[in-house]
């Protein structure tokens, strides 16, 4: 169904190739999953198969890939969408329509499908999904998981023999996997070939027919699904990968005992403007060296219990002591910072340097203070570069660096390892607990087990 | 199976062509008129068309803007300083005019599916290009301000926050703080969108046939001829109780 052979890849915007003498064949009906750290490649290869590589992200491409018995090269993405169904990783921007059964539709509407067929297969995709209940809805008013279900009936409904989709869980709390599991089941089971680039494998494991892990652009080993299966954490982790059995996973940082305390929350509620309470009489303390953990499903209110407690929104109800003194939201601001999920909200000047004195009080030591930080988080090198020109990563670092030089007492992330292979999940889980060492009270929500085990002191179920 | 969900009142349900040549004519009216009673006339037609549309919430917000707007005139008038009280009315007008953008825009784009505002526009021989970036702006503005909620959560707690004093003291910094990021965003935004676009067949050279049709019924004629007749007509009508017409 797929044959990648010998191909060497690369982007026009970079200087290595992304992919380096690369074979892989692809039988009809196998579920594939791509396997590697952030920048292995393993994106590279599902843009080969829809053929957004080269003909969208314009690079060399040598060697030859040849989908359906077409070769891409000869071909047009258009050519290949009969053939090829794409999922993204980000459920906010592959969207096109604001209502969901024209986004169903859509692929069916393009291909100049008669009328008739096209509601005939919108209707098929959406009762062989389960998706009934999101029916004629806004895609505005659904959560990121139920768009990612959206997205796979949209691909499903123009029924192509290949659906790839690149990291589909990024962004999806533990529910929503499993909704993405069951659909990714069905899709299986109606005998489509599928290839899926993940970080997380747990939801998959069962799933898969074959896994190819992916390091600098080069197959690192190829292995039949029984084979990754039987893989330990440990081996897994050794290879930069996620874990794979999260049971076995133990918590190791959970013996703490706080004794400065930093916020305290009493009997807190919220609700927004003409709707019911979306918690009540919540109660929280944080301590001085503390990593507290937010767990809960999407749509209780975790990155609203984040925003109340930097200030950026109000309480409805109940009080909030910060080091002891009731503090009102503006007085919350000047204490706290809030590092986004997504770090491009949070940059606004035109150099990383320029970045951390934003804002900041220009007292005697803030220039030496703001390379201190830099090298603290690995970032002095870049000092000139432009931050959009950053990785996500030292996007997220950049974020952080600002709360150090705000002296914020208490820091807040939102969700900081979504879309995360296991290193660089380590390495934020580190630098909380460097943070925390420091003096810092940090308040984490997360979807990520594997990253709450490892670093979280306590954790609090919403 | 009904795919749809509740189908909406003809207005809500008007064909986007027509919905566009409403827009048109009324901003151009709007725009052009110099009288504030035909300008409230006109306001007063656009209400209709929001209200009618049940757009309860925009609508009523942005009577109150309007209405504000009509009293900020009238305190103007008050003013003792001839070039001062120019310019003051002057910029009062200029932001009531400008709103009638919004206001249209809000009506238009409710309701609008973009499914079909594509093929109207294919309908229309509009260039593919164009149908294709016009399809994504209005894909992209209801995002805009969760977006840019993000953002000003981040001024905030930065200490660069978007309040009357920043913008009086440094308007040029805090513009560029609040846009920067949302350019960027845009930019990602845009390009992740056309991918995805792209693999689903958006510029494929065969026709596209949407699944609901996209014809103009006689209530979308009968409904842009009244509304046509009521937008000249009430020009027609002020001028000659005006005199100036004959």
């Amino acid at each position: 169904m797929i044959r990648i052979s010998n191909v060497n890849f690369k982007y026009s915007s970079s200087d290595d190739n992304a992919l380096c003498n690369f074979d892989l064949n692809i039988t009809k009906g196998e579920f594939i999953v791509l396997l590697g750290k952030s920048g292995c490649g393993k994106t590279t290869v599902t843009r080969l198969i829809n053929a957004l590589a080269p003909d969208f992200y314009d690079g060399e491409l040598s060697g030859d890939v040849i989908v359906d018995e077409m070769n891409t090269k000869e071909k047009t993405i258009q050519d290949l969408s009969h053939s090829v169904g794409s999922v993204f990783q980000d459920p906010r921007s592959q969207f096109f329509s604001m209502d969901t059964t024209g986004e169903i539709a859509f692929s069916c509407e393009n291909a100049g499908l008669p009328k008739e067929e096209s509601i005939e297969k919108v209707k098929r995709a959406i009762t062989e999904l389960k998706i009934e209940r999101l029916l004629g809805k806004s895609v505005f008013e659904l959560s990121s998981g139920e768009k990612q279900l959206v997205a796979i009936a949209s691909v499903y409904a123009r029924q192509p023999q290949i659906i790839v989709l690149d990291e589909p869980s990024a962004n999806l709390d533990n529910d929503s996997v499993e909704m993405l599991r069951d659909r990714l089941a069905i899709l299986k089971k109606q005998g489509h070939t599928i290839v899926v680039s993940e970080h997380r494998t747990h939801y998959i494991k069962d799933l898969c027919d074959r896994v190819v892990i992916i390091n600098n652009g080069e197959i690192m080993s190829k292995m039949s699904g029984d084979e990754f299966r039987a893989l330990s954490n440990a081996n897994l982790n050794a290879m930069g990968l996620r874990s794979l059995n999260l049971e076995k996973i133990d918590r190791q940082n959970k013996y703490f005992a706080g004794t400065e305390l930093t916020l305290e929350l009493e009997n807190i509620s919220f609700n927004y403007k003409n709707s019911d309470d979306l918690f009540r009489n919540l109660n929280l303390k944080l301590h001085k060296n503390e990593i507290l953990g937010i767990v809960g499903e999407n749509g209780k209110g975790k990155t609203t219990l984040l925003e109340i407690i930097c200030g950026l929104r109000k309480q409805t109800g109940g009080e909030i002591r910060i080091n002891g003194k009731k503090c009102k939201a503006k007085d919350r601001i000047k204490h706290t910072y809030f590092v986004m999920q997504d770090s491009d909200y949070q940059l606004f000047t035109e150099s990383v340097e320029n970045e951390i004195y934003l804002g900041s009080k220009k007292d005697k030591n803030y220039q030496e203070k703001g390379i201190e930080i830099l090298k603290l988080m690995d970032l002095y090198y870049y000092i000139n570069r432009h931050p959009a020109s950053l990785s996500g990563g030292q996007k997220q670092r950049l974020s952080i660096a600002v709360s150090y030089m705000k002296d914020a007492d208490i820091i807040c992330f939102d969700e900081p390892t979504s879309g995360l292979d296991y290193n660089s999940m380590i390495n934020v889980s580190n630098l909380l607990k460097t943070l925390a060492n420091q003096g810092k009270a940090i308040v984490v929500t997360t979807h990520d087990y594997e990253f709450l085990a490892n670093c979280c002191t306590s954790i609090f179920d919403m | 199976m009904n795919l749809y969900g509740e189908k909406g009142n003809f207005i809500e349900e008007l064909d986007p062509r027509m919905k566009l040549l409403i827009v048109i004519l009324i901003t151009v009216m709007t725009f052009i008129t110099e009288s504030t009673v035909l300008f409230m006339y006109y306001y007063a037609l656009i209400f209709v068309l929001i209200f009618t549309s049940k757009l309860y919430k925009s609508g009523g917000r942005l009577l109150l803007f309007i209405s504000v707007l009509f009293i900020l005139q009238l305190l103007g008038q008050n003013i003792q300083n001839k070039g001062f009280r120019d310019s003051y009315i002057a910029i009062v007008i200029l932001i009531q005019r400008l709103s009638v953008f919004v206001a249209m825009g809000v009506w238009a784009s409710s309701k609008m599916k973009v499914g079909t505002f594509v093929t109207a526009l294919e309908n229309m021989r509009v260039p593919k290009g164009m149908t294709i970036t016009t399809a994504v702006v209005l894909r992209y503005i209801p995002t805009v301000k969760q977006e840019f909620y993000y953002i000003r959560s981040t001024m905030e707690l930065r200490g660069i926050g978007l309040n009357f004093k920043n913008i009086i003291l440094h308007p040029i910094k805090t513009f560029e703080y609040s846009f920067v990021p949302l350019i960027i965003r845009c930019m990602t935004i845009a390009d992740e969108l056309s991918a995805s676009a792209m693999t689903r067949g958006l510029d494929l050279d065969t026709k596209r046939i949407p699944i609901i049709d996209v014809k103009i019924k006689a209530v979308d004629v009968v409904v842009t001829v009244a509304v046509v007749f009521l937008v000249v007509g009430g020009m027609i009508a002020y001028k000659k109780l005006n005199g100036e017409l004959l």
